[in-house]
């Protein structure tokens, strides 16, 4: 922090609360000194408390701009919209030009400056992930990859300087892998691997098969030849270290719009419509998005984010087909729509036991 | 990642509330690092809430037009200053890590960011006028009403 003699303008006090707040942010935070001296200097006047906080209160709104470091396509929802409306801007009249341009500045500078130009690994990264049910997580990592865990999901992050390798142990979560010819990222999934050529999938290992939908690029689907007799899912089984190198069958290749589901023996491919790839992904943003299925699945999709368990007491109910849109873990809207739009009588047995009947009077 | 470190670190002993948040506030996900706030260690000072985009339609847009108010500032800044400007704020990169990244000295690094403060608050309180509501520096016309 230089010394500097203040002088009694709101510029120069200004200039000093901007230094303050720099200072808060530097490499290891403030130490007691520097907290000490902010006290300090806070108390000459309100002006300089005033500055301090408009300082701290825009360096922290200009957190926003973080949004930046992530592709439009990586994010559906909000993100994207709110980045693709900024792209619009380009093709706006003539007064609505500099945005643009601007815009575009900014985008192809982000875009220049790629991550692995600047090599730094954080052991930090390497760890066990996990999600409790009905909990969701955003992890981002050294490389900038960004992975979404879904519920009642765990995952072991193996990152070392020449490969980027991750154990999806149980659960479901999306991958958007920065790219890095030099770093092959790789998720093993129980005697699954998945390697990433492009840039963003999901696996999950909710069924008895391995499931992967690729929502950008590329990906290649292999077969592990474990000597493990149990199988790859416990975390003591398998050793995905980077130091081992793994035997595997490359089977599939698998691209943008498309789903896999594989066993040791078989797999089958299917592609999927825009809509539908949007709906299958749509837990990422903690939405659940239906389209005509039966009430049981939904009921078990929805089952998957809460220690509740529900219960369908009638067959021809179990298979009304329902479609909408819920938040993950909200229960009560969704027996809201039931009960009120569909004739279903939602009855609390107790605390932790839901059953669904027809109303009295209805039928499916 | 630090405040995803934080969140990491808290005892999650009641699973139900949790759920509830998280259902709430899954939009802004990607913020990677939140800034250190000197004022957090004031008394007597209000912070402004954190960065959540909200549900209504409204929230959003605000965000939206928030985010761009920022983008504009980015562009006033000179070549280096704004490198370095985002190097921190879109990446999160420490002031020794844009320093190696570039080859330069972190007090350089301090400075740049001390224009790029300075430039971007003035730019940015401009736009928005001391309400915070937001203000066009453009010519109104049929559109989008920034």
């Amino acid at each position: 922090m230089k010394k500097v003699v203040p002088l009694n303008s709101r510029e120069a006090i200004r200039a000093e609360a901007q230094r303050w707040v720099l200072a808060f942010n530097k490499d290891g935070g403030p130490t007691d000194d520097d907290i000490q001296a902010m006290r300090e200097w806070s108390s000459q006047s309100p002006v300089h408390r005033e500055e301090l906080k408009q300082a701290t209160d825009f360096w922290h709104e200009a957190d926003r701009l973080s949004i930046l470091a992530v592709p439009i396509s990586r994010y559906s929802g909000t993100t994207s919209r709110l980045i693709r409306w900024l792209s619009q801007l380009v093709k706006m009249p003539r007064q609505y030009r500099l945005a643009g341009a601007t815009f575009l500045m900014l985008v192809g500078f982000v875009v220049l400056l790629e991550p692995w130009m600047i090599s730094f690994t954080t052991q930090s990264d390497n760890a066990l992930y996990s999600t409790l049910v009905g909990e969701q997580k955003t992890l981002t990592l050294s490389d900038k990859s960004v992975i979404r865990l879904d519920t009642n999901t765990t995952i072991k992050v193996e990152y070392s300087d020449s490969e980027r390798r991750i154990h999806l142990i149980k659960g479901q979560a999306h991958f958007a892998v920065a790219r890095n010819a030099h770093r092959p990222f790789e998720v093993y999934a129980d005697y699954g691997l998945i390697r990433a050529v492009g840039t963003a999938f999901s696996v999950s290992l909710l069924k008895q098969d391995i499931q992967v939908i690729v929502d950008e690029g590329k990906v290649e689907l292999a077969r592990v030849k474990s000597s493990s007799p149990h199988g790859n899912r416990s975390v003591k089984g398998f050793d995905a270290s980077p130091s081992k190198a793994v035997l595997a069958d490359t089977f599939l290749s698998l691209e943008k719009g498309q789903s896999a589901s594989f066993d040791p023996q078989q797999q089958t491919i299917r592609k999927l419509q825009n809509e539908e790839l949007s709906r299958e992904l749509s837990w990422r943003e903690g939405l659940l998005v239906f389209d005509s299925k039966p009430l049981k699945d939904v009921i078990a999709e929805v089952g998957r984010y809460t220690e509740t368990s529900i219960e369908i007491k009638d067959s021809a109910l179990a298979e009304l087909e329902v479609g909408g849109r819920f938040r993950v873990g909200d229960l009560e809207a969704l027996f809201d729509v039931l009960s009120s739009g569909f004739g279903v009588q939602v009855s609390h047995i107790d605390q932790n036991h839901i059953e669904l009947s027809p109303a009295t009077g209805a039928s499916f | 990642m630090r405040a995803y470190v934080a969140e990491r670190g808290k005892p999650i002993d009641e699973p139900k509330p949790y759920l509830f948040r998280t259902a709430k506030h899954v939009a802004l996900n990607h913020i990677k690092r939140e800034s250190i706030r000197p004022t957090d260690y004031l008394e007597d000072m209000d912070s402004i809430e954190s960065l959540e985009a909200g549900d209504t339609l409204e929230d959003e847009m605000i965000a939206q037009q928030k985010l761009e108010i920022h983008c504009a500032a980015v562009a006033t800044l000179p070549p280096q200053c704004r490198r370095i400007y985002l190097m921190c704020k879109v990446y999160g990169m420490s002031y020794r890590e844009i320093a190696e990244a570039l080859n330069i000295t972190t007090s350089t690094v301090e400075s740049h960011l001390e224009k790029a403060f300075s430039r971007c608050q003035r730019y940015v309180q401009t736009r928005l006028g001391d309400n915070n509501t937001v203000r066009s520096t453009r010519p109104r016309s049929r559109g989008t009403g920034l």
